[in-house]
């Protein structure tokens, strides 16, 4: 009886527990920003599973380490892998159907050559099925090729798509323009840091209480550490 | 002919009369705000009453139970006792319809019960006999009651209490400790043998 | 219960800004409702509708104005239709005894409490109409689990009420505001803390409220009796919901936190205020606690709750009239 009490009395202690902890949240700045004010920098997103793309090359960056061994599209619970094997062992098509993807991971796992990763890709809309079948080799050489490559940009359709981009997308063309610009990594920063073109890309009209958002400043490490990442995601206020 | 009908709403008359004779020493100067109040109330039953009867569906009875004590909740208001209206809401209302809907609810509910058929006209007659015994009881009082002068009626002095609540405390605790205490002891009883009827012991071992 | 002209009118004005203050409440509960979830969980809430979110509300109750009634085919027209109603009108009743300030109170009544408690009832008999006329099993279950969990927890409600009129020797809300001072320290939940914390578990049952929200369950019953009601039906439920909130948390500031006294000056402002933070609190126990399983919700009434209320209820029985 009297050990009931106790209990019940620990557990009202607990219930006030309980509550400062939420007391304490509901004090604490929120942690999520507006999208499309703000939109959260891709270099803090290491463990986002976004649309996967092909891995570069080892010894060319340019081609594939894919060898067509079909264990992906075989281990792809949504059957959205279509890899073709060309003459040598280097695959000659390969079409993800996005519609079908459940980002399970089982491709990236199963691959033997490493071929496969999760890209990063946040902010992404399509207003067509179409849209959602992505060429990956297509989008291995446009990452790697021209005078600005981006390997860690996130992979682009297939097929073009309404261009919604904002006045830098021909600088940013290299890295994928499905990308809101604003959302640059610190190896594209580093590369336009020479070409003084992008501005300060940060939210289209500035926060009236302007944490500065994306833009991190010039001075980040070139390796995209995310020293700059929580003034990225500073919703400023509310 | 035209005599006895003359009668008749002469003897009506004099039956509102005495109503409203009836209704005047409670809310003086108020005459015909308390008769709406009562003809209203008095709707209240009777139409609850009708729809708790005829209804077809259990629900509708019950809800039909509701209007009916909501009249008597208003009849008591009409009685200058606020305090017995609201706790006529609150344990008619409040309770007692409640259980009455989880008894329904627990118990099977065919849509073809007895009450959903046409009533046998014999039934029906003598519904209609039983609905006219009170009128075959009170109707020679109300017709002495005609005769003599209305407003000889006897009145029950009423005085409105400030606190009915203590009055009604005081009167149980004091006059009427007996039966109240008897009461206690029935509502017990009943709980305990509701209990007892409806416990199952349990098979765990560790209950 | 005399009908005067003047009472008359009184009382219809008072009904009309009732209505007005169930309207207004609701808008301004769902908006802060909106806005303390999302600040406990770490988000902003409604942010774009309105500067800062503010009109949301607006925007929902047009949005249940426009949308299609529409009710089962085999739903007894009559219970159907009259559940919501049900639900309405006697909140507005209750709204009625409450001293609202020193010389606002809309219709005084000796048993205020006791009218209160009375027209709760009504309320319970529109979850039974709804579940019932709803022609829906989990409809059914919703209301009869939400019957009883009212049906339960006004007992203690009622005992931690009790304790306070013994103390007070009236049922009239007034008197039992006049006779609280005006600094909290002479409130009466100083003199009856324990009264205070059954009411506060009651009221949270009493309003189907989270952490005892299981009759509206939304991830177990699909939203229990009121699942079948859309558009205005629906409205008018969570209107009386909201209503029911601010009608309890007023009962408890008049009877636990001063009413309308305050430190600086005695008015309806401190009413507001006190019933303001209670359903604050209300809200911020919804975001924190788990919802509770029927069973623990019944068994903390009937062996917790009812127990200690009556406990209370006797220990200030005897110290009221016998030591003092």
């Amino acid at each position: 009886m009297l050990k009931a009490i106790w209990d019940n009395l620990k557990g009202l202690y607990s219930l006030l527990v309980g509550m400062s902890i939420t007391g304490r949240y509901l004090l604490s700045p929120v942690e999520t920003i507006h999208y499309p004010r703000k939109v959260v920098d891709d270099a803090i997103l290491t463990s986002f599973r976004g649309p996967i793309r092909l891995t570069l090359g080892k010894k060319n960056p340019q081609e594939t380490r894919c060898v067509s061994c079909q264990m992906c599209v075989k281990a792809c619970p949504g059957g959205c892998l279509t890899v073709t094997k060309g003459d040598t062992k280097a695959p000659i098509t390969w079409l993800y159907d996005f519609s079908y993807c459940c980002l399970c991971g089982a491709c990236v796992e199963t691959c033997p050559a490493g071929a496969l990763e999760f890209s990063h890709k946040v902010y992404w809309v399509t207003l067509t099925r179409e849209e959602l079948i992505m060429d990956l080799l297509k989008d291995l050489k446009t990452r790697t090729a021209g005078p600005n490559p981006n390997p860690s940009s996130n992979p682009s359709p297939a097929s073009p798509q309404p261009s919604s981009v904002p006045k830098d997308a021909p600088k940013a063309s290299p890295a994928a323009p499905a990308n809101p610009v604003a959302s640059q990594t610190a190896d594209q920063k580093a590369d336009q840091k020479a070409d003084q073109k992008a501005g300060p890309v940060a939210s289209p009209n500035g926060h009236p209480e302007g944490a500065k958002a994306a833009p991190k400043d010039p001075g980040a490490s070139p390796n995209g550490h995310p020293e700059g990442a929580p003034a990225a995601l500073k919703e400023p206020g509310v | 002919m035209n005599s006895i009908i003359e009668q008749i709403l002469h003897n009506i008359g004099h039956l509102l009369d005495s109503c409203e004779a009836f209704l005047a020493p409670i809310l003086p100067g108020q005459g015909i705000a308390a008769l709406i109040a009562f003809f209203f109330y008095v709707l209240l039953l009777l139409g609850g009453g009708l729809t708790a009867v005829l209804a077809r569906n259990l629900v509708r009875a019950m809800l039909g139970l509701v209007i009916t004590f909501l009249g008597v909740a208003g009849m008591y208001l009409l009685l200058a006792s606020p305090f017995l209206a609201l706790m006529q809401l609150l344990i008619y209302i409040g309770a007692v319809c409640v259980l009455i809907f989880f008894a329904i609810m627990l118990t099977k509910n065919t849509t073809d019960g007895e009450e959903t058929r046409c009533p046998n006209p014999i039934n029906v007659l003598y519904a209609f006999l039983a609905a006219l015994a009170p009128i075959v009881v009170a109707g020679p009082i109300i017709y002495l009651q005609t005769q003599t002068d209305p407003l000889q009626v006897q009145k029950i002095p009423v005085h409105t209490p400030v606190d009915s609540g203590a009055n009604l405390g005081e009167g149980l605790l004091s006059m009427d400790l007996l039966p109240f205490e008897l009461i206690s002891i029935i509502l017990l009883v009943a709980m305990a043998g509701a209990v007892f009827l409806a416990f199952k012991p349990q098979r765990s071992p560790n209950s | 219960m005399f009908l005067s002209l003047a009472v008359f009118v009184q009382i219809i004005v008072a009904v009309l800004l009732i209505i007005g203050l169930m309207v207004a409440n609701a808008v301004a509960m769902v908006y802060m409702e909106r806005k303390v979830a999302g600040f406990i969980q770490r988000r902003p809430g409604p942010y774009e509708v309105g500067p800062r979110g503010t009109l949301q509300a607006v925007c929902d109750s047009m949005k249940l104005l426009a949308k299609q009634i529409y009710r089962p085919g085999n739903a007894d027209l009559i219970l159907y239709y009259l559940a919501p109603i049900l639900a309405f009108f006697p909140v507005l009743l209750l709204f009625l005894p409450i001293p609202f300030g020193p010389y606002l109170t809309p219709l005084p009544v000796n048993d205020g409490v006791v009218l209160i408690l009375a027209f709760a009832g009504l309320g319970v008999l529109s979850n039974l109409l709804a579940g019932w006329g709803s022609s829906n099993k989990y409809s059914l279950l919703g209301a009869a689990r939400a019957v009883a969990q009212t049906v339960a927890y006004e007992i203690p409600m009622i005992l931690a009420l009790l304790a306070v009129v013994l103390l007070s020797g009236s049922m009239d809300l007034k008197s039992i505001t006049e006779q609280q001072g005006q600094w909290p320290w002479e409130w009466n939940v100083v003199l009856q803390p324990l009264a205070f914390f059954i009411y506060l578990i009651s009221l949270v049952a009493e309003t189907n409220r989270a952490p005892f929200d299981l009759p509206e369950a939304e991830s177990e019953l699909t939203a229990g009796f009121h699942t079948e009601y859309s558009g205005m039906g629906f409205a008018l439920f969570f209107l009386s919901e909201y209503a029911n909130m601010l009608l309890v948390s007023f009962v408890a500031a008049v009877f636990f936190l001063g009413g309308y006294r305050g430190p600086i000056a005695d008015g309806f402002w401190w009413l507001f205020i006190k019933a303001y933070l209670l359903m604050f609190f209300m809200v911020w126990i919804r975001w924190t606690f788990p919802r509770v399983r029927f069973d623990q919700l019944l068994n903390l009434n009937w062996r917790w709750l009812l127990p200690l209320g009556l406990l209370n209820l006797w220990l200030t029985a005897i110290v009221t009239k016998l030591l003092v």
